[in-house]
């Protein structure tokens, strides 16, 4: 069991550290803003961005914990380990030990530990234990996102019961996930905070005792033999337009479907949360916007980019120069990142009026300079951790940009104040560069074709 | 008219672990050519580079007379690409992959794609990810060998294959290149295959090639000699003559026949020569350690 978890934080310690390291810079600078001595409202303001990042953060943290797992298991690893002589429940044990206990003990000493060193010192007494109470949530964010993973199938399988377990464990995740938006928007009464605690608590205890049953179901996981329905065999070539414009049409329909459906969930979640506190339909359409703006990084990721990662290496072989290749490669996700945002805005400015529409379109254009950028480093590394690591960044980049923006300027100055002209530099900047890189590299370097099909990848991507 | 698919001249490409090359490789049109080498030998590196995966850094590849780099796109229109590590899930069903790459060749074989499709038992309906490791080489040469290729490259496309797929698989590429006018580079490290399919190989270890030809013209120009020695003879090394083990005054040993070094052992005192002929996996067998003991 210790061999299994040394070597999950051996093979994950640049992102975990990152995890880390980022999770005390942020306590730290809570700690040190909330000692501040008031002098008017820019401080009150400065404490609510920071709170709100601070929140967002741990959001992040733990969906990144649990995507570590998700990844591990889509690389394959419980087969890995389940042909060592060990006792799968102890595999199982120990995975719930490295994702769910060692980091959440990890959080907690480390925002501790800010809240001692940055304390010291100053007049106004820290209260430990407000903090340890607060943090008493995340083990249990954890250990519910573990639990309803072990819920999970790896698969959808052919028959009518596989497909709606598949859905049902996959609303679990979604559920797991966005409880922890319902707590963090609103102050939860007693007895909603009662109920969450226990429905955390008895997933994190399911998912210690399911851990087993979530490994062997991996590692005996094999697509082929679970999609038994099969059809009357058809030779017929397909017909119709093919070749890039095809791949063009499929990555973007694909995603826009996502991204609209998320729109749709987040809408549905913040409607819920709001009804209670008779907000208009314009805060809870921005409310889902901005909430929803992490997973559409991970929607882009997936729908986007990975796949076409993925087959790289027969793009290559294809007829197609390596600057058109390039382009399509940057192009599309952008593309596809575009005609969302302009959706998306054109909704917000008629429930919220043009006060919304500067917002909207910052955080929109600077998803795109994430996007090219994440082109850029998938091509380069693949996906390793370094790829993982990077990707964390980019995305904790944005709460770090808005909290020296906070430091600096002492005002909410997120992107709903910033002139639109530095988003769209970035962006265009982003964007070029990314253009040049990605040619350079799909020419220049071998190992952007050495990306090789993760053993049961396949399982996330055969699901159309 | 260039009477060579394939020339690659001085082709060189550095990795921090590994150098391919200097690399001469010659393949002549029509012939299936045989690219054999162990596992990590650089088989994959220099047909990558064909394909532009990759930048050489030193060295030409011409395919069919085009520059690999400056003609890329003509020659990816002449030149088809077959191996099991080409990913086409993403596309989702089989149907759908056909879809996508036929959009690039305007001389796709819409009948031909159906005859392989079925030859091969796949449906326009089958889901990728569910497709057996053979059944995704086939795939692969089914998007390959439907576009009629003049140069067909495939990259160990026997590995995963049962018996039956991996006939299948070559009465396909067989009747490809029954014209004459195709060519078909394979690399393998499954040497039975190559020996009676190819006409034409090349040995690579180490990133260098050993040697090149005709297949029938390599096996016969080596053999494998017995021969005795008195007590304490010892022999220098020279070329055409690699030593493969002693037992006393007993000895095994590869020869090549060009080399003169048949004569060169009697001279100097081998007696009882015996020549027996070799297999290809022998062969290259021997010459690998010879070129592992360097």
């Amino acid at each position: 069991m210790k061999r299994i978890i040394l070597d999950y934080f051996k093979r994950w310690w640049l992102v975990l550290s990152a995890i880390f390291i980022a999770y005390f810079i942020f306590q730290a600078f809570s700690v040190r803003e909330n000692n501040s001595q008031p002098s008017g409202g820019s401080v009150a303001i400065v404490h609510t961005v920071i709170n709100t990042v601070h929140n967002v953060f741990i959001f992040q943290v733990i969906m990144w914990l649990g995507f570590l797992l998700i990844w591990e298991m889509q690389r394959g690893v419980p087969r890995v380990l389940m042909s060592l002589p060990i006792p799968t429940k102890q595999i199982g044990r120990a995975w719930w030990l490295a994702a769910v206990a060692f980091p959440a003990i990890a959080i907690g000493v480390l925002g501790s530990l800010a809240i001692l060193i940055f304390s010291s010192g100053t007049n106004i007494p820290v209260l430990l234990e407000n903090y340890l109470a607060a943090w008493s949530l995340i083990p249990l964010y954890l250990g519910a996102m573990f639990g309803a993973m072990t819920f999970g199938t790896p698969g959808m399988t052919g028959t009518l019961f596989g497909k709606i377990r598949t859905v049902l464990s996959g609303l679990l995740s979604a559920i797991v996930l966005f409880g922890f938006i319902f707590n963090q928007l609103e102050t939860p009464t007693l007895a909603k905070l009662i109920m969450f605690f226990s429905a955390a608590a008895i997933l994190s205890i399911l998912g210690w005792f399911r851990a087993e049953h979530m490994v062997l179901q991996r590692a005996s996981f094999r697509l082929g033999a679970s999609y038994f329905r099969k059809k009357p065999a058809s030779h017929k070539t397909p017909q119709g337009f093919g070749g890039l414009p095809y791949l063009a049409q499929r990555s973007f329909v694909r995603f826009i479907l996502a991204s609209l459906a998320l729109i749709a969930w987040m809408t549905f979640v913040m409607s819920f949360i709001h009804v209670s506190n008779s907000e208009s339909h314009a805060q809870v359409f921005t409310s889902a916007v901005n909430g929803g703006s992490t997973p559409w990084f991970f929607f882009m990721l997936m729908f986007s980019i990975v796949p076409m990662v993925f087959q790289l290496r027969a793009l290559r072989t294809l007829p197609i120069p390596s600057s058109t290749l390039a382009a399509t490669m940057v192009f599309l996700p952008i593309f596809s990142i575009a005609v969302v945002g302009v959706i998306v805005t054109t909704l917000a400015v008629s429930l919220s009026g043009q006060a919304v529409m500067l917002q909207t379109i910052n955080s929109f254009l600077m998803m795109g300079a994430k996007a090219a950028i994440m082109v850029v480093v998938i091509v380069w590394r693949g996906l390793d951790a370094v790829t993982y690591f990077l990707a964390f960044l980019l995305i904790v980049a944005d709460s770090f940009i808005s909290l020296g923006a906070t430091m600096i300027f002492h005002s909410s100055s997120r992107n709903s104040d910033q002139p639109w002209w530095i988003a769209l530099t970035i962006f265009l900047f982003f964007i070029v560069a990314a253009f040049a890189l990605t040619q350079r590299l799909l020419t220049q370097s071998s190992s952007a074709y050495r990306v090789r099909t993760m053993p049961a990848n396949a399982w996330s991507m055969a699901r159309r | 008219m260039n009477q060579n698919a394939i020339e690659i001249r001085g082709l060189v490409k550095n990795y921090p672990t590994f150098t391919l090359g200097p690399l001469n490789l010659t393949v002549p049109r029509g012939a299936i050519y045989g690219l054999i080498g162990p596992n990590g030998a650089g088989k994959t590196t220099a047909i990558d580079l064909i394909f532009g995966m990759g930048k050489n850094d030193a060295g030409t590849i011409r395919v069919a007379g085009l520059d690999h780099r400056t003609d890329e796109v003509a020659l990816k229109h002449r030149a088809a690409y077959v191996s099991p590590d080409l990913n086409f899930a993403v596309w989702g069903k089989v149907g759908k992959a056909i879809r996508f790459v036929r959009g690039f060749y305007p001389k796709w074989d819409d009948n031909y794609c159906a005859a392989l499709m079925k030859e091969f038992h796949l449906s326009d309906s089958d889901k990728i990810a569910t497709l057996s490791f053979g059944a995704k080489t086939k795939l692969s040469l089914l998007l390959a060998l439907s576009r009629r290729p003049e140069i067909l490259i495939l990259d160990e496309p026997t590995t995963g294959l049962d018996a039956v797929s991996k006939q299948q698989v070559f009465a396909e590429l067989l009747k490809a290149v029954e014209d004459g006018e195709r060519t078909v580079l394979i690399s393998s490290h499954g040497l039975s295959d190559i020996e009676r399919f190819a006409d034409h190989i090349g040995m690579i270890k180490n990133g260098k090639l050993l040697l090149e030809g005709r297949t029938d013209e390599i096996v016969d120009r080596f053999r494998l000699a017995e021969f005795f020695t008195e007590n304490g003879t010892a022999f220098p090394m020279r070329d055409g003559l690699i030593i493969l083990k002693r037992n006393k005054n007993r000895w095994h040993a590869l020869l090549d026949q060009n080399s003169g070094a048949h004569d060169w052992l009697q001279t100097r005192g081998a007696k009882e020569i015996s020549l027996t002929r070799l297999t290809l996996e022998d062969l290259f067998v021997a010459l690998a350690k010879d070129e592992e003991a360097k």
